[in-house]
């Protein structure tokens, strides 16, 4: 019986070890946010006809957040890339906020005439460094397709054709950006509104021939 | 043994013959109806002001002739269900006072009465509406040492009341500082419009009777800023699809709205572009209008000072809305007769009004001065609106004679009766003097003084034009019957209240929805 005691006080004992529980302290993985395979298309005309745009660029961290700012790399890959050098510019130093899973960092685009008619290529790629090691395969790299083209652009929808700016034509919507140089971010009934006027008051004043040689209209009321 | 077998098999055939028993049920049945009764109300439906209890009282009449003299309500248990709130209350009167609710929204209910001994349920339907005592009368904004002050003529049950900064006093938070001007709107949006050049900015207020700020004006238009220098003295809204702000410098901006497209005119903007013709911007000192509760109107009429030509800006459909079209005097008009609204370059507009407005008929009276004569002129027109026509009809252009004309060319502030033929103005000549003008007989009376002080505000109540509101530069309100026994008849008393709210009277309008 006595042992028995005993044989239990020390079972007891053993349950008071306090077991350290083991933190994960694994790597830091950088990817891109959107996949290789999605390219993105950027064009300075639809963004406004600019010169000069400041594309943004999410990048993903699957470890555990740090505390401080931890740097990582990217590079042009120079295999695929066509856009010309000197009008594209990566940040000089690339670093990832504190305690977060998403950061994003700039790369400075500039236009050139050769836009217009082709489309320039660029690929980055992330590289790994000490802080980093490269994330999910299909999402370490990142193509744009840069160039100056026309599209037609989703708010030129039928009814904006019926009561505001006309027939969709590709040398009507490079006249109006350039004329009225909308902001194409906002497409509300209101500013689509406000461009057609000025344009309207620009085209009385301008009288300009269409693709097909007519004079360009717009049926905004006024 | 044999004997236990017996009896097992007894035992077994009498359950099985208990299947054959017949169960005759239990016809002992307790009447649910033995409590039974009718409730009735002295009114169903109640129409209460925002602030006070909603009372139901039910008046129940019994079938139980022992609990008739008794007058036993105790074994129901009550309770009163709305739509949107749910059950409010579990006694058998209702007095309950609620806040969180919709104005003129009519709150549909049922009250129950369960008999808790046979579980019978008995009800009536119930419905009551919440109305804001603020709702309708005479909105009065005034300028108390640079704080603007909304104020309300109001007549309850027969008799008038001044709620003095009604807006804070519901609100506990101030309007703004320098106010400028007033305006209402019931089309679309039932909304009230205090614009003032402070730090608040100009403001849309809830027209339904609570008064809350909806948003600031710069943000109806695209972008959420009003363009470079522009500062709004009037708003209106049309009955079909479109909306036009006036600025004090005469440039007037458009939006445009499709409710059947999910654009409502709420939720439109402005656009940046001001009004043009021909190239040019228009100056527009008046934009015409008429309270919404007069009539339905689609198109707006609108006097320009850069073409000193009458517009039309149409809203009427809404491929069409924000066209403008150029009025002007039938081909076979004879100009000796009187100017065409196309061209009155050759005059001063000294004051413009629609009169009446229906459909699409307006009436549009106005007083010219000729800049070589120097003479005062009564014009009028009438003028049916549509997308292609620009004729305007029964052009009248009669000499305002004499003293009249004096007194109105230094006119401060006027206003024409839309359905009467009358003109009320106060003159710089005389401020506190309110003057009446007879249109058919072009005879000019003093209507009532003012003991030296000067009139601010004139207006008409529109329902009837049998009253006129002024507003006087101490703070003073008259609201003065101008009916007809007054005018011409022998009815002496003019005053139907008198009142004073704080500071003086800027502007003040009738709300009559």
């Amino acid at each position: 019986m006595k042992y028995l005691f005993i044989a239990l006080i020390l079972i007891g004992c053993v349950a008071c070890h306090v077991n350290e529980i083991e933190c994960y302290q694994d790597d830091n993985y950088i990817s891109f946010v959107n996949k290789s395979s999605d390219t993105v298309v950027i064009s300075f005309f639809m963004l406004g006809n600019l010169t000069e745009y400041r594309y943004p660029i999410p990048v993903r961290n699957t470890g555990i957040p740090q505390k401080y700012p931890m740097n990582f790399k990217i590079a042009v890959d120079a295999r695929v890339t066509s856009m010309k050098e000197g009008f594209y510019h990566l940040p000089d130093e690339c670093l990832f906020r504190p305690m977060s899973h998403l950061d994003t960092f700039y790369i400075q685009l500039k236009n050139y005439p050769a836009l217009s008619s082709e489309t320039a290529v660029l690929q980055l790629n992330l590289l790994e460094n000490e802080n980093f090691r490269l994330g999910d395969r299909d999402y370490r790299s990142i193509y744009l397709k840069i160039n100056d083209n026309v599209v037609r652009p989703d708010w030129w929808t039928d009814r904006v054709e019926r009561y505001y700016l006309g027939s969709y034509s590709e040398k009507k919507f490079r006249l109006l950006v350039e004329v009225v140089k909308p902001d194409l971010t906002d497409t509300k009934d209101a500013w689509i509104r406000s461009w057609a006027l000025e344009f309207k008051e620009w085209l009385s004043e301008n009288p300009t021939q269409d693709e097909s040689g007519d004079l360009m209209s717009v049926p905004v009321k006024i | 043994m044999k004997i236990m077998k017996i009896i097992s098999i007894c035992c077994y055939c009498a359950v099985l013959f208990c299947s054959c028993f017949k169960d005759d049920g239990s016809y002992t049945y307790k009447d649910l109806e033995i409590n039974k009764i009718d409730i009735a109300f002295l009114n169903p439906e109640v129409v209460v002001y925002y602030g006070d209890s909603v009372i139901f009282e039910p008046i129940l009449t019994f079938y139980n002739e022992k609990q008739k003299e008794q007058g036993d309500t105790l074994l129901y248990k009550w309770s009163y269900h709305f739509n949107d709130l749910g059950c409010v209350c579990r006694s058998r009167n209702m007095k309950m006072k609620f806040t969180d609710i919709k104005f003129d929204k009519y709150y549909e209910g049922l009250v129950m009465a369960e008999d808790t001994t046979t579980g019978a349920i008995y009800s009536k339907e119930i419905a009551f509406t919440y109305k804001s005592k603020y709702l309708t009368g005479w909105l009065v904004l005034s300028d108390e040492g640079g704080k603007s002050r909304l104020n309300l003529l109001r007549n309850q049950n027969g008799s008038w009341h001044t709620d003095n900064n009604m807006y804070e006093m519901l609100h506990h938070k101030e309007l703004g500082t320098s106010p400028v001007a007033l305006c209402i709107n019931r089309m679309k949006r039932n909304e009230v419009r205090i614009m003032q050049d402070g730090a608040a900015g100009d403001l849309i207020l809830d027209g339904t009777g609570s008064y809350r700020l909806i948003a600031t004006m710069n943000e109806e238009f695209v972008g959420g800023t009003y363009p470079v220098g522009f500062k709004p003295k009037n708003v209106v809204v049309s009955s079909g699809n479109v909306a036009a702000i006036q600025g004090t410098d005469g440039r007037v901006y458009t939006k445009v709205f499709d409710n059947t497209l999910g654009n409502p005119y709420a939720y439109e903007y402005y656009v940046n572009v001001p009004l043009q013709y021909g190239g040019k911007v228009l100056k527009v000192p008046y934009l015409l209008s008429i309270p919404p509760s007069v009539a339905y109107y689609f198109n707006f009429i609108l006097y320009d000072e850069v073409y000193a030509s009458f517009f039309m800006l149409f809203g009427s459909s809404f491929y069409e809305s924000g066209k403008l079209s150029r009025l002007k005097a039938p081909e076979d008009w004879d100009l000796a007769k009187g100017p065409s609204p196309y061209d009155l370059s050759d005059f001063d507009m000294i004051y413009c009004q629609l009169r009446n407005a229906f459909f699409y008929n307006q009436d549009i009276a106005a007083i010219l001065k000729n800049r070589q004569n120097g003479k005062l002129y009564l014009y009028t027109f009438g003028y049916s609106s549509s997308s292609s026509n620009v004729n305007v009809k029964n052009i009248k252009y009669t000499e305002i004679p004499g003293e009249s004309s004096s007194l109105l060319q230094a006119a401060d502030r006027i206003h024409m009766l839309r359905k009467r033929s009358y003109l009320f103005f106060s003159s710089k000549l005389a401020p506190s003097q309110l003057y009446c003008y007879d249109l058919r007989t072009n005879r000019n009376m003093v209507f009532t003084s003012f003991g030296g002080q000067a009139v601010t505000a004139i207006e008409s109540d529109y329902g009837n034009d049998n009253t006129l509101a002024v507003g006087l530069d101490n703070g003073e309100c008259y609201l003065l019957d101008i009916s007809e026994q007054v005018l011409v008849g022998e009815k002496k008393e003019k005053i139907i209240y008198k009142t004073k709210v704080e500071g003086n009277v800027v502007d003040l309008f009738y709300k009559k929805y």
